[in-house]
């Protein structure tokens, strides 16, 4: 195993049952006992292969519905994988706002929630708390109940605790639209300054400057396959091509 | 804070023990934060995991003591003999309704993030416990009121209060585990739990159960733990653990524990799917 990999995934698959619902009055599933919802089988990925270096950031681009956010969630381990072989080398944190917050609990009870739910150690937490309140703006509202939060501040919250939890490897499902425009401005220099360098992240964003700004590889996906992998200005004008 | 995930479909039984003890911290803080988000709002906060069994409690003494006139299987107030049924049975209950719309209630956790997902139906287990401990102060109120001492098994208490937890460990996650794929145990747990409570010795001393149906009886495992409960608190009762209904309730125990963890973890790799 060499050791600059971070990611290593080979042949993924991953197969969605849906059940479709076409009883829906109590009449129609009385007279339907024995003739159960049908079944539908929706490939969200298919045979995925790819390898993230250490340190690197990807961009991952597609349409809607194309598996980008199916691939991040089995790559960070939410999502059984159907078929293939992952490893990965590091800690893994998707990147979620506001994951396992309460809104009966305080700010201060939040983040120790939060930050443990993303896998801190509470000790760990204790060390970052204070970066973490300044980071989001809300030294004064520690102690208020965030059910009393602006919906921007709640945001300002989850990604302060997101940012300052950090992980090995991230990976970010667009999330540059968090606060007013001054938090945006801040959250993108925290990005440049700290996990550009010398973090593994994975960038999902339908903005083609973000990526053809910050990846240097990216992987373009189409209806569940991974259509291209490698330069970003490829990627971005596969993407673009297929978008016309 | 460095380690390796490897994911493949199927061997991934040792890395789940190896993160649970990982995530370890995680059952206090989930724990905690139910507990804080619980009593919230409520004025009289923690006091109603007192008043709750407390009402329960007149109640039962009143229909079965008085008006049905049952007899106390030893020496002991018939509210002492009752309460010291109530208290394991309502952390039984608690506990099977609480984690079986634990995983459910944290939808959003288990579609985001990875961790053992055993952990938040425990979780909500041990935020039950802790209710249940709390209640227990009642029980020093009610030995002062009578005037009552307790007898020297009472020291036994805590080895019991053990097989309590274990006892509501396995149902609770077998019934969590049902109900994130069947949500019809939704409906169906608040019928276990009333009907339950006349199944086991609550209101009544298991003395009453004739003889040919206690094997049938025990199979309960709140059973068993009523029995002990009893026997470390009311003076003169028959010690559980002479009789072979016991080890009944045990072994139920203990098939229960096994199948939920099982069960569980068959099925936990799909509920971010499921949910």
């Amino acid at each position: 195993m060499e050791k600059n990999i971070a990611l290593i995934a080979k042949n993924i698959g991953k197969t969605f049952v849906i059940t479709e619902d076409s009883h829906n009055t109590v009449k129609h599933r009385l007279f339907n006992l024995f003739n159960p919802p049908r079944r539908k089988k929706v490939e969200a990925l298919k045979n995925v292969s790819l390898d993230v270096n250490k340190g690197e950031c990807i961009g991952l681009i597609g349409r809607n519905g194309c598996g980008k956010s199916t691939l991040v969630k089995v790559l960070a381990g939410v999502y059984p994988t159907d078929t293939g072989y992952l490893k990965i080398n590091g800690s893994t944190m998707l990147m979620n706002l506001g994951v396992g917050m309460s809104h009966e609990l305080t700010a201060r009870e939040n983040i120790y929630v939060s930050a443990s739910v993303l896998g801190l150690k509470i000790k760990e937490v204790d060390v970052i708390f204070d970066k973490i309140v300044d980071f989001a703006e809300l030294k004064e509202f520690v102690d208020t109940k965030i059910k009393y939060f602006s919906s921007g501040m709640v945001a300002r919250l989850g990604f302060s605790i997101a940012v300052n939890a950090g992980a090995d490897i991230m990976f970010l499902d667009e999330i540059f639209a968090v606060g007013d425009m001054k938090f945006q401005e801040k959250a993108v220099k925290v990005f440049e300054s700290s996990w550009i360098a010398g973090k593994t992240v994975i960038l999902v964003s339908h903005s083609m400057f973000t990526v053809e700004r910050y990846c240097k590889r990216t992987a373009y996906m189409k209806n569940g396959e991974l259509v291209f992998f490698g330069e970003t200005s490829k990627a971005v004008e596969l993407y673009k091509k297929d978008n016309q | 804070m460095s380690h390796h995930i490897i994911i493949e479909p199927g061997r991934t039984e040792k890395n789940y023990w190896k993160d649970l003890w990982r995530y370890r911290e995680l059952f206090y803080i989930l724990s905690w934060r139910d507990i804080k988000v619980r009593y919230k709002q409520t004025t009289l906060g923690v006091l109603w995991a007192i008043i709750r069994p407390l009402l329960t409690m007149i109640v039962f003494t009143f229909v079965f003591g008085r008006v049905a006139n049952m007899k106390v299987d030893g020496a002991a107030p018939y509210a002492i003999m009752v309460f010291a049924g109530l208290l394991p049975w309502q952390f039984f209950s608690n506990a099977l309704s609480e984690s079986s719309n634990s995983l459910i209630g944290n939808e959003r956790l288990i579609t985001k993030i990875y961790f053992p997902r055993l952990i938040i139906p425990v979780s909500s287990v041990i935020t039950s416990f802790i209710d249940f401990l709390i209640s227990f102060a009642i029980l020093l109120v009610l030995f002062i009121v009578y005037r009552y001492t307790p007898p020297v098994e009472i020291f036994l208490m805590p080895v019991f209060w053990i097989l309590a937890f274990l006892a509501s460990f396995g149902p609770g996650l077998y019934l969590t585990a049902l109900n994130v794929k069947y949500r019809d145990f939704r409906y169906i747990i608040p019928f276990i739990v009333q009907f339950g409570l006349f199944i086991s010795p609550v209101g009544y001393s298991s003395s009453q159960i004739p003889d040919k149906w206690k094997w049938l009886y025990s199979l309960n495992p709140m059973v068993g733990v009523i029995d002990a409960f009893r026997w470390c608190i009311v003076k003169n009762a028959p010690n559980p653990m002479l009789s072979y209904s016991f080890y009944v309730s045990l072994a139920v125990i203990v098939f229960f524990m096994w199948l939920a963890i099982y069960q569980f973890r068959k099925m936990e790799k799909n509920f971010a799917d499921l949910i």
